[in-house]
């Protein structure tokens, strides 16, 4: 039978900040969005703190924010209730997450036959095989062995398919009985389907709040009513549902993904820090994260074949203006020169001065594996694709980058470092503590 | 609309020259040429149909002369890499001997997951050879027993002490005389954040 266990680090960012200033352990702590725009996590103080003062933070905030719920709220909401009981706020300090994920990991991948990173907090592990063993007093030694390595403190679900040990992940976290560790193999069908009955078929894995919507309207609320429905009563037979349900029965339909796919989008946006208006500075911002996508793309080994750039205002202030261009490359490329050269060329064509731009992003498209470049006789030279030369100054870029520190060599186009006014905002940043050299943690 | 097949008007199947079938004995395909260069690749067409294989090399302009010539990257092939040289003369006796240099990460970090670097401030244990400034190396998945040296998270401040348990009590003992032992009490707040392994001095 296979059984998976799901590994997810509580507040992962907080409980970051908590592992290296080991005071903030009681305290609330909170850490901030991009641009410290709305708050992405909180520890189990903060979270509770906001519950027991039945706050109403009204709407607003991201998507995902819930009147209820301190969480996805803008910042300015809750800066004073924040500060009035005496919470730790910080920017996200992505460096310092990034770092901890990958040991995290690795800790973790130790305990299971394979392993599949979901997400920067989250793996799955394959343990099939061992249900001889005390699968709860094994989870409960995982759980050990990060607190006490990395400080961090995680959950764990086991289950016969990943749906279910998502749930049982959900569980572990919220009913705190189970201390951090619950394993639905070892229940019987009866239990199990009480612990389903009480969770909403929005906490199922893969149910978006679309599916939420039709599900409910078709009278299926709890887990436990989807877990039972039958497949063909569903007003439109989708497969997504039909696997769902049969995870939720316990045969496992999804399996374990232990090489992540490579990306056919790559994306870089994000909001500035303070609103451009000058085109050299917009420009600068583009090459920027046009250089961030052409990084990760030569990561992936790939090669793009569209770029296109957005540029927006911010959309509550008018005029609003939005637009975007694509330009299409003759030769795939994975060079940031090139990239970058496009990337300017089709902002100039969005471009409309005398406006107060918020946002830009650019996305590289049409991406396929690097390998044999099929020449065209009646294109122009490919400076920049399958060139020896332009190959090996990005891989010394690329080099200098994973050596030294991030946008320690870069293109001109891009700006001057310390004259990026647009960059993000991130004034309550805590030290890059595992990462730099000038930042470690000082002990007295 | 009737569903009688149409006699009149349209595309029909089977229509028009075969492909294949014209001078070139292979389909055909319309191109954009500069104007200039239509002369010489006609010239070219027609020494390649009379016989193919004797057909000249494709005289286009100079400046272009270079891509028509650029390797085929369609295929590779692996050469073997010689990693020594090829030396006239003495073979040198070192040759058999060569090995992996060594690196300080696989000496000084057992547990390169749980492993941190923290910076000294202050001299409360000089006494042990740890001075301001130096890095210590730390790892946290080791198991804090009386006699190791310690960095310990007490009254919200990070500090590197040796750690004594005995049966009279826990304390976090400085290795300077200017400075007193500090008691853990029951009450205090103590968290064992590490064990240091080993202390980077540079002179």
């Amino acid at each position: 039978m296979p059984l998976f266990a799901l590994v997810d680090a509580n507040s992962f960012y907080a409980s970051c900040e908590i592992a290296f200033q080991p005071a903030l352990e009681n305290r609330p702590v909170v850490v901030l969005s991009n641009n410290d725009g709305c708050i992405v996590a909180a520890n189990k103080i903060a979270k509770d703190l906001a519950k027991q003062q039945n706050v109403n933070y009204g709407s607003g905030g991201y998507r995902a924010a819930k009147p209820t719920s301190m969480m996805f709220q803008p910042y300015f909401k809750v800066k004073g209730f924040l500060a009035h009981h005496n919470t730790a706020v910080f920017s996200s300090n992505y460096e310092l997450y990034g770092d901890m994920s990958t040991r995290m990991h690795r800790l973790i991948s130790e305990f299971g036959s394979a392993q599949e990173i979901y997400s920067i907090d989250e793996s799955f592990l394959d343990v099939s095989g061992m249900t001889q063993w005390d699968l709860t007093a094994y989870g409960q030694q995982i759980k050990q062995r990060v607190k006490q390595g990395l400080g961090l403190p995680v959950a764990i679900g086991i289950a016969p398919t990943k749906t279910l040990a998502k749930l049982a992940n959900h569980l572990a976290k919220k009913i705190s009985g189970y201390d951090g560790v619950l394993d639905l193999s070892a229940l019987s069908e009866a239990s199990i389907n009480l612990l389903l009955k009480n969770l909403s078929v929005g906490d199922v894995w893969g149910i978006g709040k679309q599916l939420t919507a039709q599900l409910e309207a078709g009278g299926i609320h709890t887990a436990l009513d989807l877990k039972l429905a039958s497949p063909t009563l569903l007003k439109r037979r989708s497969s997504i549902i039909e696997r769902i349900i049969m995870e939720l029965n316990g045969i496992a339909c999804i399996q374990l993904q232990e090489v992540a796919p490579d990306k056919q989008q790559i994306l870089s946006s994000r909001s500035f820090g303070r609103p451009v208006s000058d085109y050299q500075d917009m420009e600068q911002a583009v090459a920027s994260y046009t250089a961030r996508a052409a990084e990760k793309l030569r990561g992936q080994h790939s090669v793009c074949q569209t770029i296109s750039v957005y540029i927006r205002t911010d959309p509550f202030k008018l005029p609003v203006y939005t637009n975007h261009q694509t330009l299409g490359l003759v030769y795939p490329s994975d060079n940031t020169s090139l990239l970058i050269q496009m990337a300017k060329r089709a902002l100039k064509r969005i471009w409309q001065p005398g406006l107060v731009y918020q946002k830009t992003g650019i996305t590289l498209s049409e991406i396929s594996p690097k390998g044999a470049l099929q020449l065209d006789v009646f294109a122009p030279d490919p400076k920049y694709s399958a060139n020896p030369k332009a190959d090996n100054l990005m891989q010394v870029l690329d080099e200098v980058n994973r050596k030294m520190g991030k946008g320690k060599l870069h293109l001109a186009a891009e700006g001057l470092t310390n004259k990026k006014d647009w960059r993000m905002r991130r004034d309550y940043c805590s030290a890059r503590y595992t990462t730099r050299w000038d930042e470690l943690l000082t002990v007295r | 609309m009737s569903n009688t097949p149409k006699t009149h008007g349209g595309k029909r199947p089977g229509a028009g020259r075969k492909k294949g079938s014209g001078l070139y004995n292979e389909p055909t395909k319309v191109v954009r040429l500069p104007e200039s260069q239509v002369p010489v690749i006609k010239e070219w067409l027609k020494a390649r149909v009379k016989s193919p294989a004797d057909a000249p090399e494709l005289p286009l302009p100079k400046a272009n002369n270079a891509q028509t010539l650029r390797p085929d990257a369609s295929s590779h092939v692996d050469l073997p890499l010689f990693s020594h040289k090829v030396v006239a003369g003495f073979p040198s006796p070192a040759d058999d001997n060569i090995e992996a240099r060594l690196d300080l990460n696989e000496h000084y970090i057992r547990n390169p997951e749980t492993t941190f670097l923290v910076r000294v401030q202050g001299d409360s244990m000089k006494k042990s050879g740890i001075h301001h400034g130096d890095i210590l190396v730390v790892d946290r998945s080791i198991n804090p027993v009386d006699g190791k040296i310690v960095i310990a998270a007490i009254d919200s401040e990070l500090t590197v002490k040796r750690l004594s348990v005995k049966s009279t009590g826990t304390w976090l003992v400085p290795e300077n005389d200017d400075y007193t032992p500090i008691p853990v009490k029951e009450e205090s707040n103590l968290v064992i954040w590490g064990v240091v392994t080993t202390v980077m001095h540079s002179f």
